[in-house]
């Protein structure tokens, strides 16, 4: 009974650190292939850990093209429409989850088939639109249309926390004289913290990433944002392998460090609300 | 409690950065349309220098932080602000596709750049679409510039009546062969003939199974085509109306059925998603041979700097040693600035700047830089030159770019599927047709 | 007064959020539905010519539309269950706290962190002709006698596309299980453990069904995530060779930004948006009724 119990703890275990494994490789590949000497990276068999590891492709990669500008500019983005879509998704949710008026549920569908729908068939529509607002190759264009696409999913988010929330302490903020927005600000906020990590991981994650959005509406290098920077180390011939890699782990360590710092919280947020929808 | 006012704070800051940073770029735009009607006002006055300060805006398809890019930034451009003390360049790199498509849609998007270097392949497209100035036409000193240019890649530029660009450099595609994997089959020479050459290719599997005798990177076009016209064969009929007895013609039939079934023998590869690149391959003795640019040689010394780089002529068919004519022209799209930008086009076409570039692989156009002791000193251009006399462009069609997906369709289900090579080509032929005629 | 204090109220805290969704997701919607019904290209924006159904038309007449639903039918069956099995299973080993637990937890969700973009890359890299994986198999373990083609057989490919998503996938199941797993009452298990109930079946009676409401979000958002496959598409086959690993988006994007034919894009999207819709609600609906 107890060997059994140990035997499958410890093929658990074994399972566990194959998964580990797996999941770590590529991006050990990377590491590994981003070290290596160009004449080196084709070679076959491949090479498990370069034997003469160089920094050049970590050089060469943050000194082209305005690499750090455009890490900047990632950032930037990143921040902005995130502040942007937060506040409206929290206000949004809180109306959803507060209030009662004409056309909730018709919006509230509306708000959900928005997520089912595969973003990038919107890029056309937007890309004229924006152009028409003078927007085209700029920033506002960038944060507009991320800030937009990353509110149905954080209202769902973070209305499910709200709805956890007691209706008897609205009572007693009302009945006390306080305001919808002294309830929203000073209570249901601060009570939804573990909500908001969910929240600025997805979307931070998403729009860090972003690819076909940013290609298609930046055209100054100075605007241009990870991604795109990324794809530009393809060449017209060739691509410089190591080079690409070396690039791809630099733009990955930030949102790695946002997601390592906030980790911890993650399991936490997901809890209540946000699963029972 | 205190956090969540910051909140708000840190928001409302936020949006007005926002603000701020939508104005600047707003502002900006305010400005060039300022420069604008002072410059053209100007212009309209006396056709001598504007005296405002111009930033003229070039989109190139340079690779990122390739040899040529660093000469651009860091040798041409302060030359010739130096020399130009009122006009800035502003370079922008794209790669080749996405340069390609922000010209088709920059149209539309309102923002094109003032000069552009653009592959041959792209000068009737633009044209049709009325993007390109007629150079010939806009220019007193048109004559006297492009007297200085080679025929062949100036005549890149003409569509119709008259020419929209000026050719900025020329390039072909030779044969590369590893010396040491030939000789091992007993081959001091590369194959000078086609026959020479399908005879190699079984010797070279036999002794280096794991290796393709030779790889091809693509089926485009750019690839195909050299096959074709050095077998007497071609894609479109000699005035460009038909594919029809072309490029399903016998002669195209029968080098597309001998390449078919050296690939079933896995004595050719490189195309397929997965292959090994091919440049990287030859370097790596994956491809004994393979048929490629200038550009290799810069590949090979800055990523592996112990392979020995061998070249020669394309094997030679029943048609010749035909390979395709490539290269990039320079064109003025500048609604604004055209003197300034002619300026510009007149620079990079000049013997000093196509000498820089030379010096990096792309071989030069202008006539006075192709004596320069410097360009003869580059041993490498020799056999491409010598190809240079043979190579045939590809047809200056608008349609261009489609067809190339046909044949690039065509060939993979030739290659892949194994499909009859007779009535795919029949099909393509049908197809292209519908294109030349829509 | 205190209603109409509280109806200003909702529409004070409803209207930034919801009008500015409506401007740039809905709208951007509607006029994409229009578009679906014009000759509309993307090199001559203001030219814009009504020609009905043609749209449609044309594309029900595509081979290509059945390779692709046929691609993103196999793509969804292989890493909708992969990534829940998989997702729930590492939750299951990982809810309760042991040594080390924290550590398996973050370097499961890495994946989830590392952009498409980089991973595509890296997969494709693994999997070309004569790389890793092939290496291994071949070499290594002789379990093939050549090296396989992955990326250009497109039943092969379409699984690599499958693993990636499935790879990339499981961090996300798995946070969402390991909440709904710290949930269930550790009464309930006590009560099945004192009635003689073994794991296996503690397991299947008790675990699976208490998660069942998180079990369904996964599934609806896996098949849309599915349905969304598109980066590494474009990066690892290109939805090639001929055209064989195309899915939806790529292929959209490519009538889009290849041939410019914005019109076309338009009612692609519009033809696979309506059954991923009624998809999606049906499934909410059999939710609701199971509540």
């Amino acid at each position: 009974m107890i060997m059994n119990a140990r035997l499958s703890r410890v093929s658990i275990g074994i399972a566990l650190l194959i998964g580990a494994a797996i999941s770590l490789y590529p991006l050990f590949f990377m590491l590994s292939t981003s070290l290596q000497p160009s004449a080196v990276i084709l070679e076959y068999p491949p090479r498990l850990w370069p034997s003469a590891p160089t920094w050049d492709h970590y050089k060469e990669a943050w000194n082209s093209q305005q690499f750090g500008q455009s890490l900047l500019n990632s950032v930037f983005v990143t921040v902005a429409s995130f502040f942007a879509l937060f506040a409206l998704s929290s206000m949004l949710a809180f109306a959803y989850s507060r209030f009662e008026f004409r056309g909730k549920r018709l919006s509230w569908l509306v708000l959900m088939a928005c997520l089912t729908i595969p973003v990038m068939t919107l890029i056309i529509p937007q890309f004229v639109m924006t152009r028409d607002m003078g927007l085209y190759d700029s920033y506002w264009a960038l944060i507009l249309v991320y800030t937009a696409s990353g509110i149905p999913f954080t209202t769902f988010l973070l209305k499910g926390f709200f709805d956890s929330i007691s209706r008897e302490i609205d009572e007693s903020v009302y009945m006390d004289g306080g305001s919808s927005r002294l309830l929203f600000l000073r209570i249901v906020m601060p009570l939804s913290k573990p909500a908001f990590v969910p929240a600025i991981i997805f979307n931070a994650l998403y729009i860090w990433e972003e690819f076909p959005w940013a290609l298609t509406i930046i055209n100054d290098p100075a605007k241009r944002t990870l991604p795109v920077a990324l794809a530009n180390f393809q060449g017209q011939y060739t691509t410089q392998w190591g080079v690409v890699f070396a690039g791809s782990l630099i733009a990955l360590l930030p949102i790695l460090f946002l997601f390592l710092f906030l980790q911890r919280y993650l399991i936490r947020g997901m809890t209540a609300g946000a699963v029972k929808g | 409690m205190r956090k969540h006012i910051s909140l708000r704070l840190i928001v409302t800051l936020m949006l007005l950065a926002l603000l701020a940073a939508g104005c600047g770029s707003g502002n900006n735009n305010n400005e060039q349309a300022q420069e604008t009607a002072g410059s053209s006002s100007g212009a309209s006055a006396s056709a001598e220098q504007p005296d405002k300060d111009v930033t003229l805006t070039f989109w190139h398809h340079y690779s990122t932080a390739s040899a040529e890019e660093k000469t651009l930034k860091e040798v041409l451009i302060p030359k010739f602000e130096a020399d130009h003390p009122n006009i800035h360049v502003n370079a922008v790199s794209f790669p080749w596709d996405q340069l390609h498509q922000k010209l088709q849609i920059g149209a539309s998007a309102g923002e094109l750049p003032d000069v552009a270097r653009l592959d041959i392949i792209w000068v009737p497209e633009l044209q049709v679409n009325d993007m390109l100035i007629a150079l010939d036409d806009k220019f007193d000193d048109f004559e006297e510039v492009s007297k200085e240019l080679l025929a062949g890649p100036l005549s890149t530029a003409v569509v119709g009546e008259h020419t929209y660009a000026l050719p900025l450099n020329t390039n072909t595609k030779v044969l590369f062969w590893n010396e040491k994997m030939l000789k091992e089959v007993g081959l001091n020479q590369p194959p000078a003939t086609m026959d020479e050459f399908f005879a190699a290719l079984p010797k070279l599997k036999e002794k280096f199974p794991q290796s393709w005798g030779f790889g091809e990177p693509a089926l485009r076009g750019w690839n195909v085509l050299p096959w074709l016209w050095s077998n007497g064969g071609d894609v479109l009929s000699p005035d460009n109306t038909t594919a029809q007895g072309y490029l399903n013609g016998a002669a195209s039939v029968e080098i597309a059925t001998k390449l078919q079934q050296a690939f079933s023998q896995g004595l050719i590869g490189g195309f397929k998603p997965g292959d090994t690149p091919v440049t990287e391959g030859h370097a790596k003795d994956v491809y004994s041979m393979m048929a490629e640019g200038p550009w290799a040689y810069a590949q090979f010394s800055d990523q592996f700097k112990d392979f020995k780089p061998m070249a020669g002529s394309f094997p030679e068919g029943k048609g010749g040693s035909v390979q395709v004519l490539g290269g990039e022209d320079i064109g003025i799209l500048s609604k604004e600035h055209p003197e300034e930008s002619w300026e510009f086009v007149k620079f990079m076409v000049s013997e000093a700047a196509e000498v820089e570039m030379g010096k990096v692989g792309q071989i030069p156009v202008n006539l006075k830089a192709m004596e320069n002791p410097d360009i003869q000193a580059i041993s490498y251009f020799a056999p491409f030159l010598e190809q240079l006399t043979t190579a045939k462009a590809r047809p200056p069609v608008s349609a261009w770019p489609q067809i190339d997906d046909v044949l690039n369709d065509a060939f993979m289900r030739i290659f892949l599927q194994k499909a009859d090579v007779q009535k795919t080509l029949d099909g393509a032929a049908k197809q292209i047709d519908d294109l030349l005629n829509s | 007064m205190y209603a109409k204090k509280l109806r200003r109220d909702a529409y004070l805290f409803f209207l930034p959020g919801f009008l500015f969704v409506c401007w740039f997701i809905v709208y951007p919607l509607v006029q994409n539905f229009l578009y679906s019904f014009y000759d509309f290209r993307l090199t001559k924006l203001s030219d814009k010519t009504f020609i009905g159904l043609d749209n449609y038309n044309a594309i029900f007449h595509e081979k290509l539309l059945w390779i692709s639903l046929r691609n993103m039918l196999y793509y969804g069956l292989l890493t909708v269950p992969g990534q829940m099995v998989l997702g729930f299973l590492a939750a299951y080993a990982l809810y309760r706290s042991f040594p080390g637990v924290k550590f398996f937890r973050a370097v499961y969700f890495v994946p989830v962190v590392t952009s498409w973009v980089v991973a595509s890359l890296v997969f494709k890299f693994i999997f070309t002709d004569r790389g890793f994986l092939n290496y291994l198999l071949t070499d290594k373990l002789h379990w093939t006698s050549a090296p396989v083609s992955w990326l250009s057989t497109p039943f092969l490919a379409l699984t690599v596309l499958a693993l990636l998503g499935i790879w990339k996938g499981i961090g996300w199941v798995m946070v969402l299980y390991l909440a709904a797993l710290q949930n269930v009452p550790q009464s309930l298990y006590d009560a099945a453990k004192v009635d003689g109930a073994g794991a296996w079946q503690r397991l299947v009676h008790i675990t699976i069904p208490s998660v069942r409401q998180t079990s369904s979000f996964i599934q609806v958002m896996l098949i849309i995530g599915s349905f969304n496959v598109f980066t590494s598409v474009m990066l690892m086959t290109g939805g090639g060779p001929l055209h064989e690993t195309e899915v939806l988006l790529s292929w959209m994007y490519n009538k889009a930004f290849k041939h410019y034919d914005l019109g076309y894009a338009a009612a692609l999207a519009y033809l696979f948006a309506l059954p991923i819709a009624l998809l999606n609600w049906l499934q909410m609906r059999r939710d609701k009724e199971s509540d």
